[in-house]
Formats: structure tokens, C-alpha cells, sequence
């Protein structure tokens, strides 16, 4: 007997016991939902060991042979569990009540294992990953569904199914046939998650075909990938914030994935690829030399899990094809970061009163690396493609003799999904309109408290390029902290007197997590206050570029646009608020610091917010603008 | 030590009723009951085999049973004589271990004579009986999931110490708790089929009643016992005629289709609630002599089947027995007529196809 209607869970056991080689099936799921029931029918499709609670390592690994020991003196070891038969699936209840040690010993030992957990204790995710599939059986809350499973429990209406199924399967494995993409699409899908790790890949490669085999086909299909992309990847640490990907996500890196790698066919990898792939062969070739295929453990012979030629193969194809194109995944599920981020994320919204706007990206239309910042703000419909080729760099105006030294001080949380496309533009117009063309600009960004990612200015522009692309928004960020790892890498570039140093700090000010209450006097804007006041005491002035849209005059003295203000003006720079129709107002900021280095305007940065259309900017600026005459 | 007689126990209707259920289908799962110091949980529990019917098994360490078609390793190697066996009830200590449940390898024939030998344990002596655990709250987790994960399967294999034992493990499950000094995992308590929260008798005359009969039980046990063994020996027939008559009682389409709209109401986690509560239900209805499941037996079974279970996964208490009732009527006027059981699985509908 099946449990019924958790199909996910059922046919994820039969691509195990059609093909054991994906390594495994964890069922996970509420008390009572089939999980058991599944596990007996499924001992009836293939070869099964069933590891009980209470084993112990020496039973399952292989012991001493006491008996004989203490009669005749002589040594015989005896095989454990884990050494019987060759390939046999482990089948082991209650994964999560074995000890640490034995489900180390369980998962490392090569077999392919089916187990369950009831979900309270959690399995930790170096384990998790050993899966190849991992399905959540759901409780089922249509009183129709649970009919059934009762009239089959009760009155034996079930539609029988015989273990022969997944034998025919098996059998059938080696004729699918697998087009040119199939293995690409795999490796695209994964990279597009960011899955740490590569058994994520030959798991997907080999469950899609056993799936295909499965359901009689004679080649596989996309939709085979889309069926078994969920209950292969839904368990895998991806990104930074290692957290799983939600099915909406896996479900739009399966479709990147097989496009591009079709896509790869045609037009894209017609040579590279070629070139590509015989290096990477060669390479394989290399490890597969280098890498002894037999450990010893506890006395117990067991093959390493070779990570074959579809692994190495894809990690290079990762490498090589996502250093320059990469898929931004922030759909409205995608958190990034760990349920912090969730709380400061509503309280940005509670505090600016917008929604939070995803960005979409299901294809990359662009392959350069400079533009896919932008096409991913194009994405978001925030930015027209503006074209940032090498040729457009020449053109740079000399007129500047100010050399800027620069750090762009991110604050990464999840509103700057918003703004980021339009850093490429600020970054553009930085060193074509308002500094020399040899300025120096850095990057920091600050994350939970962790430095996601900083480096001191550089010439190098596709390096800052490259960071702002590798970017994801999302997570707490201390601007205190932001200010003063900024602070650090402008000493450290040093500088002379030509050169301008100064910060860009591009946040909305709202240094997270903020206590409510009396916000503006909480320990966290204290330590803010302090970095600044340092800050202003080394002659580095911070510009606060607020990219928020904030137009009513109760916005201007929130917290957030107070702070803002707070930073510029202690430290002698300017805050600027950086509205959509006012991007490039920014460089009349930025001309102001590059003609007046030492920039001290107290009163203005207090001045009365004037009313200009959509955005506002301190009324010196203003008066620049008009002297200026651009906009 | 002479047994109190279980019909002499006064009030405490749903304890018995969950007890009788569990001795007439003891592979429904386990029976729990929770209650405050002396409330006669343990007197209960400990008069409960005297309403098992006697059973014949063969005369080996593990009480088989010669119609299992598992058999121990002394019953496959060779068939034992048989004899009849009046259930006891094998007590599981508060100090259990894993070794002392599961067996282990006898130390003494190990160093005498240097042979292996495998000394069963606590779910070997109980296999056919009953397996009470006092205090099941205060069972450390790793033992009470290995007894229950036992009580599940029916079977219990061991893997250790130079031995590879399988051997069936039927036995009765009888846990008794006192809320007050810890609360069980939720895993743990949706092992047990079926719970009953015993309460201290409060009509005066009752209380009356109860001490009037420990006290005549003390004096003389074996007259008291003489008075009551006609009522146990009622029910222990009972049983065995419920036993018999298990697989022959119907359970209509309507009444699966109430439970399933029931459970479906009350969000219950997984399917173990129906099925708990529709086995419960034909249990009783042979108990009672009846041939056909209906919505009478399905109210007095289903606050104990549901009672204790969690719903949406744990953030939801478990039901009140008003709430349970009240999901029952409603799901009966809806679908209790019901003649078909509906929109089945089917095989080629779940594995999908490309056409």
C-alpha cells in the first residue's frame, strides 16, 4: 500500500529505486502522513537494507567476530550492514533520532539511502545535500483526497501498482536518449540558484532521465526537468544566505537554465564551448588520476563517490559562462537572508509607505557584464539601456583636473534592489562628466554585521562593475559599521593632495534593525553619529545620496532623512535625494566637491526642502544647477 | 500480589471503553492516559489483562504466536509445543535502557562457555502481552521512540553486538502519564492510537463508592475478587467474540466520507487520525455485536482517536471533544449519504505523461 495522493513523494521513490545511483531520498513531512507506508512499498520495488533504531556502529560497519575470538583464538571480522550487498538502498525511519555519528557514517558510505525524519529535529544541511531528493509529504486537507485514502485503507479501491515498474524503468535507462543541452540545462539551472556544491547537478542530470524512463518517453524533455527540479533542488543551500530556494525560483532557473543551454546549442557556444570542454577534459582527466578512489574507514572499504565527468564539467562551465552573465533572482519570495531581513524589510515599508517592487529577470538580454546591472534595473522597469562601452569612456571630458578617490558605501538591504541599476549610471557619469579620468573608487558593503564585500579604490572600474553584478540584495545594514570599514579603506589607499577623497553613501539612511520608540536617540544612530563625527575629523567628507522618493514634507524629517542629513552635514559633504527623474542631478553634487574640495555648508544642508517636482535637493545645489545651467 | 478486577473500577467509562478497544484490535497502536495522582491509572492499567482472553503461543522466549508468519529464531529453527497464555502486563521500568528493551548478548554464556548468545529483552517478553510504561513523560526519547517505533511495526530487529535478531513484537501499549511533570513530544504522543484524560470521580456517592471497595479489596482480596470475576470474565468473552467478528464488520462509504470531512475540518496533521479513528470505530461496533459502522460509534471513539492529536502542524491545540462532535454532525448531514468513494488515485495519473 502507497499513501495516496502525495504524488511528489511517490514518484521521487520510484526515480530512487529506478535509478540508485541519484543517491537518495529523504521524506520529510507531518506525523502520520504516509511517510512509512511509502518507505515499506518502496522495499518492495528494489534491494533494500533497512537500518533499525538502536543499531550500532559495529553492526553497521562490520565487528569482530567474538564468539570465534574467545573459542579458537583466531580474528574474523564480521561484515556489517553497510558492506552487505552492493548496491542495496538503506532504508532507515527516523533518520533524526540516529546519533550524529551514525548518520555521518550512514551518509558517507556511498550507498544510496531512502530515510525519513517527523521534522522536529532538524537535519543539518551538510547532511541534507547527501540527498539526491528530498520531499515534504504534505497533510492532505481535501476531504475528497482523504476519502480515498481511506476507501483504499478500508475497502482496498486502489489502483495497484507493481514493483516491476521501476525495473522495466531501469532497464529502459540506457536507451533515453539525451539531447546536446540536457547536461547544460542542468549545470545553468543550478549556477542560476547558486547551489553550493555539485551533486545538485548530476542529481538533477539523472533524475530527469530516470523520470523520462519512468514515464516510457524516449528522450527527455524539459518538463521532465521541471518535474524533478523541485524535489532535487527545493533542498539545497544556495547564495550567500544559504537558505533554500522557494519553487518559484527553482521553477525560473529550470527555464534560464534549459533556454540558455539551448539557446548555448546554436548561437553562443558554438566554438567556446568546443575549446571549453576539451580543456575541462583533459583537466578531468587530470583529478580522476590524482584522486585515490578507495578510503579506508573504521576498517570498512568503501568507494569515494566520484564526482564524475558531468560535475567537473559543469563547475567549469559555471566558472567560465558566469563570470559573465548572471541571473538576478529577486522575486518577491526570494529573501536572500535569514527572517531578519524579513522584519526589517516591513519595517522599510511601514517607514517609506511603498511597496517593495521585485526585480524580474527571467533572461538575461544582455551579455556584457556592464550592462546587466542595468538590464536587470530594465527588468524592473527603472532604467532605459544606456550603452557603457569602452568608446563611450573615451570620450571623457577633460575638463576635470580633480582626481576623486573614492569609496561607494552600499547599504545592501533590500530596498537598494531598487536603486542599484542606477549606481551603473552614477558610477558612468563619475568618471565621464566630473572627475579626471585616472579617479580611484572602491566598494563596501555590509551585511548582518559581515563585510559582504569591500575593496580599496581602484582604477580598475569592471572590478566595481563586477561586485555591484555579483550584489544581492537583502540582510541589516549598520551603517555605522558601512561608514567606518569605508573610512578605513580611503586611509589606506592614502592619497595626495590633488586627489579628493570622499565617500558616497548610498542608503536611505535607516540603519537596521531600528528599535521603535524614540528612534533618533537610540544607541544605534549614537554610534552612527560617532563614525561621522570621526570621519569629519579626518577630513572625509561623506555625500548621502538618498535614492528614495520622498516628496512630502513629513518624509523630509523622518529619522531616516534626518540622519542622512546628519552624516553629510557633520562630516562637510551633501545630502542629495536621488529621485527617478533626477539621477543625474547627482553630478552637480558631485562637480561641487570636485571644484571645492573642503565643502562646509552647515546652513544649507539644514535649509528648508523646496518643492521641486519629485525630488528635493539642499538649496545650494539648487543654486548650482541654475549657475550651471543643467539639469 | 493479587490484581484488582477491572469491572470493579468505578466510573471512568472512557478509559475502559479504550482499553476494550485496544484488546479487541491490538494492532491499533497504543493507549494512553493521562491523569493527576490517584485517579486509578495504574489500577486500571493493572487490572487490564484480566479482560485479555487467554492465547495460545509456543513455549519460547518470545511468546510466539503460531499463526504469525514471523517467528522468532527458536520457533523457524524448529516448531515448539504450544500452551495457553493469560496475557500479562511486562512492566517497562523508569530506568529502561536501550539494552535492557531491546535485548542484548549474555555476558555470562559469552565468558563461560565463549558462545553468543542473544538474551531477549523487554519487547520479547511482551510480544502477545501488554507493554505498560508509567510515566512515559519522564522515558528518555531515545527509548520511548525505540518502543514505539517497535509498537508501530510489530517487529523488532536488533543490530548489535555481534548479533542480527529479528522477532515479532505485538504487544499492547498502555502508557500513563501525569501531565503536571512534563508534557510528551507531539511525536510521540501521535504514536499512541488512542488517549483518554482520566479525571478524579466527582459525584460524592462515587467516591463513596470507591473507597467502600478498596477497602473490602484489602480486607479480603479473594472474596472481592470472586464477587467481580463474573463481570471480567463477561467481557474477556466479549472481546474474544469481537475478535473474531473484527473482519467481518462493514464500514459503510458514508461513514469513511464523514470521517475523512471530519478530520479535513479539524485540520489534523497526516492520515493517521482517520484511520485510527475508523478502526477504532469497527472495533467497537464487534464489540458491541454489531455488524455495520454508524455515526453513534464514530462519536464515542473519535474524542479518544483525535484528542490528543496537533493540528497545522502544531500550531493548533488538539481538539475538544465538542469540537470533534461538532465536525462529525456537520460532516455527516454533508456527506454521509455518500454511496462512491469518489475521485481515485490512479498510477498513470501520478507518474504524468508527455502526450
Amino acid at each position: 500500500m502507497i499513501p495516496l495522493f502525495q504524488n511528489d513523494a511517490f514518484i521521487a521513490a520510484l526515480i530512487l529505486a529506478t535509478d540508485p545511483r541519484i543517491g537518495g531520498l529523504i521524506l520529510k513531512g507531518a506525523l502520520g502522513s504516509g511517510k512509512s507506508t511509502l518507505m515499506n512499498a518502496f522495499s518492495g520495488w528494489t534491494r533494500s537494507i533497512r537500518i533499525p533504531l538502536g543499531s550500532e556502529i559495529e553492526a553497521l560497519t562490520g565487528s569482530l567476530d567474538i564468539q570465534l575470538l574467545l573459542s579458537t583464538g583466531e580474528v574474523l571480522k564480521r561484515a556489517g550492514l553497510l558492506v552487505e550487498g552492493d548496491q542495496s538502498v538503506l532504508l532507515v525511519e527516523h533518520l533524526d533520532l540516529f546519533s550524529d555519528e551514525i548518520q555521518d557514517l550512514i551518509l558517507s558510505c556511498g550507498k544510496p539511502v531512502m530515510a525519513t525524519v517527523s521534522g522536529s529535529e532538524e537535519i543539518r544541511g551538510r547532511l541534507l545535500d547527501r540527498f539526491g531528493l528530498c520531499v515534504e509529504m504534505c497533510t492532505l486537507s481535501d476531504p475528497e483526497q482523504r476519502l480515498s485514502v481511506l476507501a483504499g485503507h478500508f475497502i482496498g479501491e486502489v489502483d495497484e501498482i507493481s514493483g516491476s515498474v521501476a525495473t522495466e524503468a531501469s532497464r529502459r535507462l540506457d536507451k533515453i536518449r539525451i539531447p546536446g543541452w540536457y547536461a547544460r540545462a542542468c549545470a545553468f539551472t543550478c549556477s542560476a540558484l547558486r547551489i553550493t556544491g555539485h551533486r545538485a547537478e548530476v542529481a538533477l542530470f539523472r533524475s530527469g532521465i530516470a523520470l523520462a524512463a519512468l514515464q516510457g518517453t524516449s528522450s527527455v524533455d524539459v518538463e521532465h526537468l521541471r518535474r524533478v527540479a523541485p524535489m532535487v533542488l527545493g533542498h539545497r543551500s544556495a547564495g550567500e544566505s544559504g537558505s533554500f530556494p522557494v519553487i518559484s525560483e527553482i521553477m525560473k532557473a529550470v527555464n534560464f537554465g534549459c533556454e540558455m543551454a539551448k539557446r548555448g546549442e546554436k548561437e553562443i557556444f558554438s566554438n567556446r564551448m568546443q575549446e571549453l570542454t576539451e580543456r575541462i577534459l583533459d583537466q578531468v582527466q587530470n583529478s580522476i588520476r590524482n584522486t585515490p578512489s578507495i578510503t579506508q574507514v573504521k576498517g570498512l572499504d568503501y568507494k569515494e563517490p566520484k564526482v564524475g565527468t558531468l560535475g567537473r564539467l559543469s563547475q567549469q562551465m559555471r566558472n567560465q559562462f558566469f563570470r559573465e552573465v548572471k541571473m538576478f533572482s529577486s522575486g518577491k519570495e526570494t529573501s536572500g537572508a535569514g527572517s531578519g531581513s524579513e522584519t526589517n524589510r516591513m519595517q522599510e515599508d511601514a517607514f517609506s509607505g511603498r511597496p517593495v517592487k521585485p526585480i524580474q529577470a527571467d533572461t538575461i538580454r544582455e551579455m556584457n557584464p556592464l550592462l546587466s546591472v542595468k538590464a536587470a534595473a530594465m527588468d524592473g522597469r527603472r532604467l532605459p539601456i544606456v550603452p557603457l562601452e569602452k568608446e563611450h569612456w573615451r570620450k571623457w571630458q577633460k575638463a576635470s583636473k580633480t582626481r576623486a578617490v573614492c569609496m561607494l558605501a552600499i547599504d545592501g538591504s533590500r530596498s537598494s534592489q531598487e536603486y542599484l541599476g542606477d549606481v551603473g549610471s552614477i558610477l558612468d557619469g563619475l568618471f565621464t562628466r566630473v572627475f579626471h579620468q585616472s579617479s580611484r573608487v572602491g566598494l563596501a558593503v555590509i551585511r548582518n554585521g559581515k563585510a559582504v564585500m569591500h575593496f580599496a579604490p581602484t582604477r580598475n572600474r569592471l572590478r566595481v562593475f563586477g561586485g555591484l553584478n555579483d550584489l544581492n540584495p537583502g540582510g541589516a545594514t549598520p551603517l555605522d559599521e558601512l561608514l567606518s570599514v569605508s573610512g578605513s579603506e580611503l586611509r589606506r589607499s592614502g592619497g595626495s593632495n590633488a586627489e579628493q577623497r570622499f565617500i558616497i553613501l548610498l542608503s536611505d539612511c535607516f540603519p537596521e534593525p531600528v528599535p521603535v520608540g524614540d528612534i533618533w536617540n537610540s544607541s544605534i544612530y549614537g554610534r552612527v553619529r560617532k563614525q561621522a563625527a570621526n570621519l569629519a575629523r579626518q577630513g572625509i567628507p561623506v555625500l548621502v545620496i538618498d535614492p528614495m522618493q520622498i516628496s512630502t514634507k513629513a518624509a523630509e524629517e523622518s529619522p531616516g532623512r534626518r540622519l542622512g542629513k546628519f552624516i553629510a552635514h557633520t562630516t562637510g559633504g551633501k545630502h542629495v535625494t536621488f529621485a527617478k527623474e533626477s539621477q543625474y542631478d547627482i553630478f552637480g553634487a558631485l562637480k561641487e566637491s570636485a571644484q571645492k574640495p573642503k565643502l562646509v555648508l552647515a546652513d544649507d544642508v539644514h535649509g528648508e526642502a523646496n518643492g521641486l517636482n519629485s525630488f528635493s535637493v539642499s538649496p545650494s545645489l539648487a543654486r548650482l544647477f541654475r549657475q550651471m545651467g543643467s539639469s | 500480589m493479587r490484581r484488582y478486577p477491572f469491572s470493579a473500577v468505578v466510573g471512568q467509562d472512557k478509559a475502559k471503553t479504550a482499553l476494550i478497544l485496544s484488546a479487541v484490535e491490538p494492532g491499533m497502536g497504543g493507549v494512553l492516559l493521562t491523569g493527576q495522582k490517584g485517579t486509578g491509572k495504574s489500577t486500571l492499567v493493572r487490572a487490564f489483562p484480566g479482560i485479555l482472553p487467554s492465547l495460545e503461543v509456543s513455549r519460547c522466549s518470545y511468546n510466539c504466536s503460531p499463526e504469525d508468519p514471523l517467528l522468532c529464531p527458536e520457533c523457524s529453527s524448529g516448531k515448539k509445543e504450544t500452551h495457553l497464555l493469560d496475557p500479562q502486563l511486562v512492566n517497562v521500568p523508569l530506568g529502561s535502557d536501550e539494552a535492557s528493551l531491546l535485548g542484548s548478548i549474555r555476558m555470562d554464556a559469552l565468558l563461560k562457555e565463549g558462545i553468543v548468545e542473544f538474551e531477549p529483552g523487554l519487547l520479547a517478553r511482551a510480544n502477545n502481552q501488554v507493554l505498560y510504561i508509567d510515566e512515559v513523560n519522564l522515558l528518555p526519547d531515545h527509548v520511548a521512540d525505540n518502543i514505539l517505533d517497535c509498537a508501530a511495526s510489530g517487529v523488532n530487529t536488533i543490530e548489535k553486538d555481534n548479533v542480527s535478531i529479528t522477532h515479532p513484537a505485538r504487544f499492547i501499549l498502555v502508557g500513563t502519564m501525569n501531565p503536571e511533570e512534563g508534557r510528551l513530544r507531539p511525536q510521540i504522543l501521535d504514536r499512541f492510537a488512542l488517549s483518554v484524560p482520566i479525571e478524579t470521580v466527582e459525584k460524592s456517592e462515587d467516591r463513596i463508592e470507591i473507597i467502600n471497595r478498596v477497602l473490602a479489596f484489602s480486607e479480603n482480596p479473594s472474596a472481592f475478587n470472586k464477587a467481580f470475576a463474573q463481570a471480567d470474565q463477561r467481557v474477556r468473552e466479549k472481546i474474544a467474540l469481537a475478535r473474531k467478528n473484527l473482519s467481518a464488520v462493514q464500514i459503510p462509504v458514508g461513514m469513511l466520507a464523514t470521517v475523512a470531512g471530519a478530520m479535513a475540518e479539524l485540520q489534523l496533521d497526516g492520515q493517521r487520525a482517520d484511520i485510527v479513528t475508523l478502526k477504532a470505530a469497527k472495533a467497537l461496533t464487534a464489540y458491541q455485536g454489531k455488524g455495520v459502522v454508524d455515526l453513534d460509534g464514530l462519536n464515542t471513539v473519535a474524542p479518544l482517536t483525535v484528542g490528543h492529536r496537533t493540528r497545522q502542524g502544531g500550531y493548533r491545540n488538539a481538539p475538544e471533544e465538542k469540537e470533534i462532535l461538532q465536525a462529525l454532525k456537520e460532516a455527516h448531514a454533508k456527506f454521509g449519504g455518500r454511496k462512491d468513494s469518489g475521485r481515485m488515485w490512479s498510477f498513470s495519473e501520478a507518474i504524468g505523461s508527455l502526450e
